[in-house]
């Protein structure tokens, strides 16, 4: 079946379609169909949309949790009384409204990349109504209304061309192909409508000429409308760190409830009164849930994306400097990213022999290369497509004359990326002609001769094969060839259609153009191999050039399968399971792409389980940058709805930095386990003595304001310490983590809970217990909460804890080490945690205004050394048993 | 028999492409254009069923048009009366151009007709003008609770001509809650059994539409969302078309209903079908 849609209508079919006429709608009926089809405007996000985001961050687990006990706080406060209990309801009120503000923060990035994808639409456009052209606001067009349109000028909407002076647009939002298209009002007869040359997409500027088009879809109808509801509704899927932030969230929470209720439960069966128990239920809760993790976290995640800012990569969303420590597949582009972006004329070559053209031929290719480009500027200082550029330049180097050469071009049409090929007329060799340059493929049927040995020879079957041979062994080498093909025209031949220019041509010879690699990337996918890190190409060169680039880069080795590159002629046809059973045995290069199918190879490599990161810069990548678990946009290269959608902004356009981000990345992740651990080791010993006030007749050796001073005072700077770790150099060593590798695991829980946690616990209720025996207390005895006694003992449990918490910081920084050789005072914060929290010893033991708060009391020496004394105790056991651990986990 | 309820509309005018291409599907190759009119015969009407008209010649469709009073009651009852006694018949009509109060299917004679009529309906709604009503690739979706109906063979042999390439969405959807919790090891085996489930489908597409020349592919996936897989990705596979079947659709759905949901947000075309009661 013959399909037949707008671009295949010629002009007066596409007036009856959409009921209008070269004079336009007249006003009545414009606003008629403004009324049906509403105004041309990009969708806004539902009213009171941010509210329901606002109000998302509050029900989440955490927060429920921390606003429930809050609430109860208060609820205690006001029926028992006492500040105490106020202060922990608002510091508890406070966590959580940090940490929902900050996610909420994150998620309204997504309605800055429709406000980025507005601003490429204009605000008015020229219009023709009833015969009149007037200007109105862009919003009022509607289908049906006939388009003024001229050089300057932005769409901001889908119109067919009716009328074409000249007409020259750039689609680069819609194609990503920054090249100029030139349109018509001709009917097409083939091709994609996205592809048509007589469409104007909304976003697309006039380069030049001017022209009449018919408006067919406003608003969200049109293609720029779908990129940007694609943009905004295809859901980044959470990180892993998120997935595990929230699973470690769930299982901490289940946990401190559980408990909770359960030693409620048991306090009611012993007949406690229920403002007791609910404040122990609380005691327990607060001291399950480690409060500092989060901001912690945040903190870590914020450092990270600073340090990784230095390196050139710039980190949009603080989750995504942990993401890319989990990637598992880059998606990388070619161009600017492995290579240089600077096109450079490295050999002209003799189509038929493939040898070097000699100097005075070389200077002709050059010349009628140059009919077919468009330069401006003055040198150095040249402006244009960056062949055009090398072609001027080569020619200038070659003695010739660009300048002198576009003075004659008559007729220029630029590159299209169908016909892939751009030409020109103007004056070569003393006539004037027609010159074609573009890939060998597109000017293949139209050339007929070709220049050997400096003759013109008609082209026959075995000297078609021999010029197949050379192009071939030339994109074979890497290099982009370019083929330069020309004839002289008669007197009345210049105004042509441009296909009926282009026959009978002569081959003249090929420009071998090089983009060189960018001298790091060899290394830098050496170390993603090490790292066990998937590298694929996907780029919209030749596949011959782009295994050659694949092979000079290290990517794929010269012994390489030949299902190891893809075409993208082959990628369009595969289902998806197919494509997945390709990429799985090994096929890593994507040739002849088009942006769209990177979404399809972003899918399947999701499908795998993989964890993909994908580069891109043009706004049609913006769903696929989206869609990948890590997307990485060009900053320099990339346009601004690229950059909004992406996490990740590489600010040199480097493939290297990717790899420098991947690190840090790791080094995030191992730094967020550090402290993970550090964090619950003494959420035990501010567990334990609640048990044992619920379950014996004991005092409890912790108050609820004692744990939060642990949790959110002295534990949160040693715990960012540790965030702060550099690599360790083995970072990159590692295959990466995956998906499904636990923050929580259970090594790291029983660790924390069972062998640092119970050391503390050990250690300080052993001294709580020892101090109030010395103190004349009997086991069963009540103790007033506000006797010397008592304050001393739960002082001095307090203290130890802390003393052991500094040797369990400098436990953390290493796995099997013992933390001190990689140098105690290379981490700044962690010196400064270390001197925080024995600033905080000294302040619970002799500053009153703090001793108030925290109801402690001065302890004599003899006491304090001995709660000192259990650090390095702790820092001895934990480093015994870490080694211990290691050397099983080697021998099994 | 093939009825197009047809309100004279641009949007209209955009649906009667799809309602002429489904009657080149047939083997009557027939489409009877049915409008219905409140108060008067809009003076515009004429030219407009000419151009439809000339659009079926054109694709050798053979075309009868009635236009009829709703006789004082609505345009829906108006177009049900012309189909009581047609309970074979594939009735194509269309949601509204843009949303009013916030709805694209409350209150509309789509909708009304969706849920009364006798016979097969079909109610498009067209984000896509350009396309003539030649989709290409068109999206099934299905959930794994409401699988392939006895609907939807018969709408994709009337796409069948205009069909470049199928894809078969099986969508596992669970509560929010449970989707939440959901491990690792659960997902994947709810993704397997759909997917088997997907190629069940594919298969039976195959079977039953022999002579279908068209790329077909399937894919799965466990979700507390269905209108959100669907449309991400339609997105993804750059799908022009959405076939959504909707056997209990209210007339009124309300803001949150999912198809409701699904038109609003959707980037292509979408077609609401259901089978003759």
């Amino acid at each position: 079946m013959t399909q037949r849609q707008i671009h295949n209508l010629d002009v007066a079919a596409c007036y009856g379609l959409l009921r209008s006429a070269p004079t336009g709608l007249d006003g009545s009926e414009a606003a008629r169909r403004l009324t049906e089809f509403g105004p041309n405007a990009l969708a806004d996000a539902p009213r009171l949309h941010w509210l329901r985001t606002l109000l998302k961050q509050f029900i989440n687990l955490f927060s429920v949790l921390l606003n429930l006990a809050a609430l109860l706080c208060f609820v205690a406060a006001h029926l028992e009384g006492g500040a105490d209990m106020r202060v922990l309801g608002l510091a508890l009120l406070i966590v959580a409204l940090l940490n929902a503000l900050f996610t909420f923060a994150q998620e309204m990035r997504a309605e800055r990349a429709m406000a980025a994808l507005r601003g490429l639409l204009p605000a008015m456009a020229r219009v023709v109504r009833s015969g009149v052209e007037r200007e109105v606001l862009a919003e009022q067009l509607v289908p049906g209304d006939v388009l003024r349109i001229g050089e300057g000028e932005r769409m901001s909407c889908d119109a067919r061309v009716v009328e074409a002076h000249d007409l020259q647009v750039n689609n680069a939002p819609l194609s990503g192909e920054a090249r100029h298209l030139n349109l018509h009002a001709e009917a097409v007869v083939d091709g994609r409508l996205t592809d048509a040359s007589n469409l104007l997409f909304a976003g697309a500027s006039v380069v030049r000429g001017t022209g009449l088009a018919l408006v067919y879809a406003t608003g969200q109808r049109t293609e720029f409308g779908k990129i940007a509801l694609l943009s905004t509704q295809v859901q980044r899927p959470p990180t892993p760190l998120e997935q595990e932030v929230a699973r470690t969230v769930r299982v901490l929470t289940i946990i401190a409830l559980t408990m909770g209720a359960l030693f409620f439960a048991y306090g009611l069966a012993l007949g406690r009164p229920l403002w007791l128990n609910v404040v122990f239920m609380l005691g327990i809760i607060v001291a399950n849930v480690p409060e500092g993790l989060l901001p912690t976290l945040t903190l870590a995640l914020a450092m990270g994306s600073v340090r990784l800012a230095r390196k050139n990569v710039l980190c949009r969303s603080l989750n995504a400097v942990e993401a890319l420590g989990a990637v598992e597949v880059i998606c990388t582009d070619k161009t600017g990213t492995l290579t240089q972006n600077r096109l450079a004329l490295a050999a002209l070559v003799a189509p038929a022999d493939g040898t070097p053209l000699a100097v005075d031929d070389a200077r002709r290719v050059l010349e009628a290369s140059m009919i077919a480009c468009e330069v401006r500027g003055v040198a150095p200082q040249l402006s244009g497509d960056p062949l055009d550029v090398a072609i001027a330049r080569a020619l200038d180097e070659a003695g010739g004359d660009p300048w002198a050469v576009s003075a004659t071009i008559t007729r220029h049409v630029a590159f299209d990326v169908q016909r892939r090929r751009a030409a020109g007329a103007g004056l070569w060799q003393g006539r004037t002609s027609f010159a074609s340059k573009g890939a060998w493929e597109a000017l293949r049927s139209k050339v007929t001769a070709v220049v050997e040995a400096g003759v013109a020879r008609t082209i026959d079957g075995s000297l078609l094969a021999r010029i197949d041979a050379t192009e071939r062994q030339l994109a074979g080498s890497g290099a982009r060839v370019i083929a330069v093909a020309a004839r002289a025209l008669g007197g009345q031949e210049a105004d042509l259609a441009v296909e009926q220019l282009e026959c009978g041509l002569t081959l003249l010879g090929f420009l071998c153009c090089d983009d060189p690699l960018r001298p790091e990337v060899p290394a830098a996918l050496a170390r993603c191999r090490a790292a066990g890190i998937e590298v694929v190409l996907i780029t919209g060169d030749h596949p011959d050039t782009a295994l050659a680039i694949a092979r000079s880069a290290g990517l794929l080795d010269e012994h390489a399968p030949l299902h190891a590159v893809m075409h993208g002629d082959e990628l369009e046809a595969l289902r998806e399971r197919e494509l997945v059973a390709r990429l799985a045995a090994g096929t890593c290069v994507f040739a002849r792409t088009t942006p769209e199918q990177k979404l399809k190879i972003v899918s399947a490599l999701k499908h795998m389980g993989r964890v993909v990161a994908m580069t891109g810069d043009g706004v049609n990548d913006a769903p696929a940058l989206r869609a990948a678990d890590v997307g990485v946009a060009m900053g320099l290269s990339g346009t601004e709805v690229a950059r909004e959608a992406a996490q990740v902004v590489l600010l040199d356009d480097n493939f290297a930095s990717i790899v420098t981000g991947v690190e840090e990345g790791r080094t995030v992740f191992a730094n967020v386990q550090k402290f993970t651990r550090y964090v619950l080791a003494s959420n035990v010993p501010e567990i334990v003595p609640f048990l044992f006030y619920v379950a014996l007749p004991v005092p409890l050796a912790l108050s609820v304001l004692q744990i939060l001073a642990i949790d959110l005072g002295t534990d949160m700077l040693p715990a960012i310490g540790l965030g702060q770790e550099k690599p360790d150099g083995e970072a990159m060593q590692r295959g990466p983590r995956g998906r499904h590798q636990r923050l929580l695991s259970l090594p790291l829980l029983l660790h924390s809970y069972l062998v640092l946690g119970l050391m503390q616990a050990a250690w300080s209720m052993a001294l709580f217990f020892l101090y109030l025996d010395a103190g004349g207390w009997n086991y069963g005895a009540e103790l007033a909460s506000d006797s010397a006694l008592f304050r001393g003992a739960t002082t001095l449990t307090l203290i130890a804890i802390v003393f052991m918490q500094v040797a369990n910081l400098i436990g953390r920084r290493h796995g099997t080490d013992s933390g001190l050789d990689a140098g105690l005072l290379a981490n700044r914060l962690c010196v400064a945690g270390i001197a925080m929290e024995l600033l905080f010893v000294w302040a619970a033991l002799a500053w009153p205004p703090m001793m108030r708060v925290l109801h402690t009391a001065t302890l004599p020496m003899g006491w304090v050394l001995l709660a000192m004394a259990g650090a390095p105790v702790f820092f001895v056991a934990d480093l015994l048993s870490r080694r211990w651990w290691a050397g099983r986990r080697h021998s099994g | 028999m093939l009825v197009f309820a047809y309100d004279g509309s641009l949007n209209g005018d955009w649906i009667a492409h799809y309602a002429v291409r489904f009657a080149l599907a047939t083997a009557a190759r027939h489409l009877q254009v049915l409008h219905v009119y409140e108060r008067a015969v809009a003076s515009e009407l004429e030219g407009r069923m000419a151009r439809i008209a000339e659009e079926c010649h054109t694709l050798g469709v053979t075309l009868d048009t009635v236009v009829r009073a709703s006789a004082g009651t609505t345009v829906a009852d108006g177009v049900l009366a012309s189909l009581r006694d047609e309970a074979d018949a594939v009735l194509i009509t269309g949601t509204r151009a843009r949303p009013r109060n916030m709805s694209y299917l409350a209150d509309t004679v789509a909708a009304r007709l969706l849920a009364r009529a006798p016979c097969a309906v079909l109610a498009l709604h067209v984000v896509h003008p350009a396309m003539l009503g030649q989709p290409g690739r068109v999206l099934l979706p299905f959930t794994t609770a409401r699988p392939l109906s006895r609907a939807a063979l018969p709408l994709l042999r009337l796409l069948a001509p205009e069909l470049r390439k199928l894809h078969v969405l099986v969508i596992h959807e669970l509560s929010r809650l449970r989707f939440r919790l959901l491990g690792t090891r659960r997902a994947r085996h709810l993704i397997q059994a759909a997917l088997e489930r997907a190629t069940g489908i594919e298969a039976q597409i195959r079977e039953t539409l022999a002579d279908i020349d068209c790329r077909m592919d399937v894919s799965a996936v466990v979700s507390d969302d269905a209108g959100k897989e669907t449309l991400a990705l339609a997105g993804r596979l750059r799908s022009r078309l959405i076939a959504l079947e909707v056997s209990d659709l209210p007339e009124r759905p309300s803001y949150g209903h999912p198809v409701e949901q699904l038109l609003r947000d959707s980037a292509c075309d979408v077609v609401l079908y259901r089978g003759a009661p």
